[in-house]
Formats: C-alpha cells, structure tokens, sequence
C-alpha cells in the first residue's frame, strides 16, 4: 500500500503466482506456429519439413493446390466393388447417371450416387485392370487402367484438388496424377500419362436398355454412406464453386456438362444440345485430328472417337437410330457401337481409336484447358 | 417481486434481439479457431479486480453424422486442442474489459496425420452489469459486446498445398459477438445458482486464397446454455449446463458449402475449486445429446473437456 508497489494492495505472493501464470500462457501463445505431416511416406511436405513439393516440382501451379478437407483417404476409394445384377439395383432409377464399361463384352456399370461417395473405384473386369475415376466437383468421369509398370497398382483419393478436380494418388509409388490434365503431376511418375479404358458416362436406363446382362456396383460398399444423397446439396445446378478455379470461364453456365476432346493440350467442347434428336454424328476435325463426335441428349451420352484407322483410312459416319447400342454407319458400310466396336460390314471386330475425351462441367473444361472451344457446327 | 423477475425478462428481450436478426439459418461445425463463444460464460469481474484465466479445451471430432442419423465412422478423427488466455479487469461497479488470446492445435487423421499449430483467433470484449447483485438482488445479468480479431493465420499450407478452413488456426476474418449472461442465486445461504448464456457471432469473410478474390466466410453462429450450479461448501461448486449451439452453412464467394451448418445440443458438467481465496480451478466436459447437421455427411464432435485456472487480485 506504501512507496512504488503502491498500486498493488494485494499480496507478494499473488503477483508473483499472477506472472507466473501469465508468463506460461505467453510462452504456449508466442511462436509455436507448426504445420507438420506427421506420417504417410510420400506425400508432398514430408521428407524436408515441407519443401519438398517445391523441389522436386510439381507440373501445376503448386499454389493452386489445395486441401479439399477430408485429407489423404479421407474419401475412401473402392477396390473390388460388391457387384449384382441390373434387376437387382433399386437403389437406382432410370434418370440417374452411371458410368458403364465394355471390355471383351462384359459390361459393368458405376452408379454416379456410389461414385459420389468414393470417387474412384479400382476393379477388374474380363481380367483388364481398371480404375474408375469421378470427380463429382468437376462432374468428370474417367476410365484408367492401373497398369503402371510391371505391376497394376490402386489408385487413391489424395484428398487434395486442383481447379477443384480430383487428385488421385497410384499406391505404388504415391505419385500423384490430375484427372482432368490425364497426367502424373507430382512424384516418381511425373510426367506419366495414363492409358485410358473407354467409358461412357449415361443414365441408367440407357445403359440397361443397351446391356441387359450388366452388373452394377451395389450400395453394399462395407462403407457406412448415405448412398441416397448428393453429399454437396444443390451444387450440380448451382451457378457456384465450392473453390476456386484459375481461370473461371463463364461463356456457359458453370455446371452445364460437355462433351470434350483434348488434342495437344488444347480441347474442343461438345454442348448436349448439339444432339436433341435421337443420336447426332458428328465428322469434325480438331488440331489435324480427324474425330467424330457421337451423343444423343434423349439417351444422355457423347462420345468421340478418332476417324483415322490405323491402316490411315479416313472414314465418315452417319447416325443410326434407335438401334442402340448400335450408333452410327461409316462411308464403307460397318455399324459402329458406342464403344467404337466394329458390329458389322467390311470392319466388323474393329476398334475406332478412344479420342482423349471425357464428359465434364463447363468450368472446369474452362479452367483446365484455357480458351477451350466450343464447337457451334 | 417486480425486480425478481425483471432479471429473466432482460435477458428474454435481448435473446430475442439478437435471436431474430435473421442469421439463425441452420449450418454446422465451426471451422477455424478455437470456441471463443463458449469461453463467454464467465460473467463480469468486481471493480479494480483483475482476473487471469488460463483454460485449456481438448475437442474429440470423430462422430460422422447424416442429419440426424450417426454413420459408421470408418477412419476419419480430428482433434482440437486449444489454450486460452483470458484477461478481465473491472473497470467502475458495472463495467469491466475482458481480453482473451488463443492458441490453437488441429489433428487430422485420415489416410495421413497432419498437424497444424498456431496462434489463434484474439478477442475484446467489454461487459456491462445491467443488473448488478447487491443484497437486495439475487440476480446479475451482464451484457457483452466485443469484436474478434484474427490474431492468426488461415492460410496455413503443407508442401505449398493450402489447408482446409477446419485446420486453420483462425478464421481469418473480423467478427462481431453479442452476449448476455444470466444468473441468479437462490436457497439459504444462497448455494443455488441458475444460469442462462447467450453469445451470437456475426463473421467476417476471409481471402484465403491467393489466385482468386473469393471471399470464404464461417458460418454465423449463436450459442445458449441454461444450468444450475450448487455452492456445496466454501470450496466446491458443481453445476450441470445444457448447451444449445447453432450454425449456419460456411459461404465461398456467397454460396453456401452444402456440408457445414447444423443444431448440436450438449449436456456441460462442470466443477469447480477454490483452491485459495485467489486461485481457482475449473473443470468441464460437454456431451453431445443431439446433433442436426446440414449436408449430407460431417464430421462433428464426440466430447470436448477442459480445465481452466483463475487468479483473482485486486489492482488499484
């Protein structure tokens, strides 16, 4: 109460408990920033606290690389997917989009609403590897086959995303690839791009009209989801982002699907509307690549295909209606089926060359391949 | 008994000022920063007092909801450790200032285990006494009023990959916070307290990235708890809170994120020990009971504890 500690009237040994207190709390409070992987070998920070995505590079733009939240897995991948047959999916209805595969004639359909959930699903099919990749971000399909090297590997959600695509990561060596550039990005495959397996992406009542015998994955995943639901509420129809995409393209509504070819990094687009009437042909050429574009917005597909056989004939198609799977005749006189298989004529038990083609949302061609075209006839 | 009553009713007309603004919009978890809302409970301090509180909060995040329903959580955790650093200081009889400075460490455990640390969000907040206790007067009831400033970082990144909102250290945005805080003490002897809370944050937008001037924006959020407490000797106090808390959805450039938002409602035990007429010790839980969330699957608190010790001293 008296001299220079006159202000405190309490006691000694309070003040002092009372800075020893404070001075505890500062030092948790002052300088501990840290940001740490603490495990998983192989993923971009780890092995030299945090730069090593800097040095070895990545093939985007590292700072468009982001953490969709769920971190590494976070999205659990399917591997080996529960399968029944199409009479026995109730969990689907006719509208709803599936992504179906064709190889040595057994067909497989991926349910968009599983799809949703996962994201990726490695499977085997007729003894062909395959990894089904979809970014419902992105609304992009994509059929990889998982033979890297000398082995098949499995691909993983890496949780991470760029121009809000899918990131997925091969589990031999954790490199990471973009789906929508169709290249290794970061790691030891760097550089690397994938083989692709056709698919085509349409509801499933297109696909089961076309393929009866189909099996289709089942919700009976081992994974507790609510399959039902769309996990990210109204943004299919939403003229909204959940990140951010360099550059945002807005030419067309965000989320209209397209068609697209890639050809020399650069793609062309293929709106739906292009194809209102029953199924529409295309003959086009892009970047000295003869393709033909083949969609139906009735039946709710677009493939493209290369026009060039490998014995260098160039061919030209016309549609053929209501005759799928069948969809288009060629100047020669074969019949063609969605997955570019000869059916019948001079070609039959031919295969059209898969164009680099995939169906996706208009922001994200916009985003990924700046400046993309959209084809008006 | 008008003036024993008017305590509840002040409290009731500014639970409805801030209740019917209009942002009480259904949403979820609060991502970024340490839970600055549910540290506002401790009312006002006495003139010329100064009271120090350091609180630590351990959070559990490994339920995964669907609306209403739990699912099967099949890998996925997050932990979230916050210190606490509150500084109040009372002013006049009516009014005191109350500082609190965060700092925040978030676990991810999925496929990888990332680890954030950092200094989180700050808080200023000036409390007045409405109704202040007195002999004649069980009841006190303090309205606060304070801004949130992001003391930390949002734009935490591993390898130059930018990290989610919900590993942030902060918000990364300024944000407006209201509340009222409720007691009232009944019994001989008066060892009987019920309480009442009520705190809405009105936040701020962030740019978080740096390639895109889209603004990112936490959910606004309001908090209100109603318990009771009971004084069993000069040194031991119990009570028992339930704690309703609501979220709306987190926005990027203005729409809503389908998977953040919701109702939690939550039981707080609580006790606490006087270990000398200056130091205190305080020890809580919270258990969910409800939870409501938006979108079709998140990830939301298991049980959160904490332990806070409080020194008290006179400074004139």
């Amino acid at each position: 109460m008296t001299g220079s500690s006159g202000f405190i009237f309490g006691h000694a040994r309070q003040l002092q408990g009372l800075l020893a207190t404070v001075l505890f709390a500062g030092l948790l409070l002052v300088g501990c920033e840290k940001v740490e992987l603490i495990s998983d070998v192989g993923e971009p920070g780890l092995d030299d606290g945090g730069e090593l995505g800097r040095n070895l590079g990545w093939l985007i733009p590292e700072n468009e690389v982001l953490d969709g939240g769920p971190g590494k897995d976070g999205i659990p991948a399917l591997s080996n997917p529960p399968l029944v047959a199409s009479g026995d999916a109730p969990f689907l209805s006719n509208q709803d989009l599936v992504i179906g595969v064709v190889i040595d004639g057994v067909a497989r359909a991926y349910p968009h609403s599983i799809l949703d959930w996962h994201e990726i699903i490695n499977d085997a099919i007729a003894g062909k590897t395959v990894a089904i990749t979809y970014c419902p971000l992105t609304g992009s399909g994509i059929g990889w086959d998982r033979w890297l090297s000398t082995e098949a590997t499995t691909f993983g959600v890496s949780g991470m995303l760029y121009n809000s695509n899918l990131i997925p990561y091969d589990r031999e060596t954790e490199s990471y690839w973009s789906q929508m550039k169709l290249k290794c990005v970061f790691g030891e495959n760097k550089g690397q791009t994938p083989l692709l397996v056709p698919v085509l992406e349409t509801t499933w009542g297109t696909w089961r009209g076309m393929y009866p015998s189909t099996r289709v994955v089942s919700t009976n995943t081992g994974f507790s989801r609510p399959y039902g639901l769309y996990p990210y509420g109204s943004y299919r129809t939403a003229q909204s982002l959940l990140f951010p995409v360099n550059p945002l393209d807005s030419r067309l509504p965000l989320k209209e699907r397209l068609g697209g070819v890639i050809v020399d990094g650069q793609a062309r687009t293929y709106p739906f509307s292009l194809f209102e009437q029953g199924v529409g042909v295309i003959n086009d050429t892009y970047q000295d690549q003869p393709v033909v574009v083949v969609g139906s917005e009735p039946s709710n597909f677009i493939m493209i295909f290369q026009r060039t056989m490998p014995d260098d004939v160039q061919l030209t198609f016309t549609p053929l209606l209501n005759q799928l799977p069948a969809i288009m005749i060629d100047n020669e006189g074969t019949t063609w089926d969605v997955f570019g298989q000869g059916l019948a004529g001079p070609r039959a038990g031919q295969q059209l060359p898969f164009a680099r083609s995939f169906i996706a949302y208009w922001f994200a061609w916009g985003a990924f391949y700046p400046g993309a075209e959209i084809y008006t006839g | 008994m008008a003036s024993k009553h008017s305590g509840w009713r002040w409290f009731a007309l500014i639970l409805l000022a801030v209740g019917g603004s209009g942002y009480l919009n259904a949403q979820v978890c609060s991502c970024g920063g340490a839970p600055l809302l549910s540290s506002l409970e401790a009312g006002s301090v006495r003139q010329k007092i100064l009271r120090v509180t350091v609180k630590y909060e351990y959070h559990n995040i490994s339920d995964l909801f669907s609306g209403t329903e739990q699912l099967v959580n099949d890998g996925r955790w997050q932990v979230s450790q916050s210190g606490l650093l509150t500084v109040s200081y009372g002013l006049t009889p009516t009014v005191s200032l109350t500082a609190i400075a965060t700092l925040v460490q978030k676990e991810r455990r999925s496929g990888d285990h990332v680890l954030v640390r950092g200094l989180g969000d700050g808080l200023l907040i000036a409390n007045v006494v409405l109704l202040p206790t007195s002999p004649f007067s069980r009841q006190q009831l303090v309205l606060s009023v304070g801004v949130k400033a992001p003391a930390g970082k949002s734009t935490l990144s591993l390898g130059g990959t930018l990290l989610p909102a919900d590993l942030q250290p902060t918000s990364g945005a300024w944000d407006g916070i209201v509340s009222a805080y409720y007691t009232h003490r009944a019994g001989a002897g008066r060892p009987l307290r019920i309480f009442a809370s009520a705190a809405i944050r009105w936040t701020g937008s962030n740019q978080r990235f740096d390639f895109s001037d889209l603004g990112y924006k936490v959910g606004n959020e309001v908090v209100a708890s109603l318990g009771a407490g009971y004084l069993w000797n000069t040194r031991l106090r119990t009570s028992l809170a339930g704690q309703f808390r609501q979220s709306t959805a987190d926005r990027f450039g203005g729409f809503e994120i389908a998977t953040t938002g919701g109702k939690w409602l939550a039981v707080k035990p609580a006790v606490n020990v006087q270990l000398s007429t200056a130091l205190s010790l305080g020890l809580s839980g919270q258990l969910p009971i409800y939870r409501n969330l938006r979108g079709a699957i998140q990830l939301t608190t298991t049980y959160a504890v904490s332990a806070a010790l409080s020194y008290e001293m006179g400074i004139r």
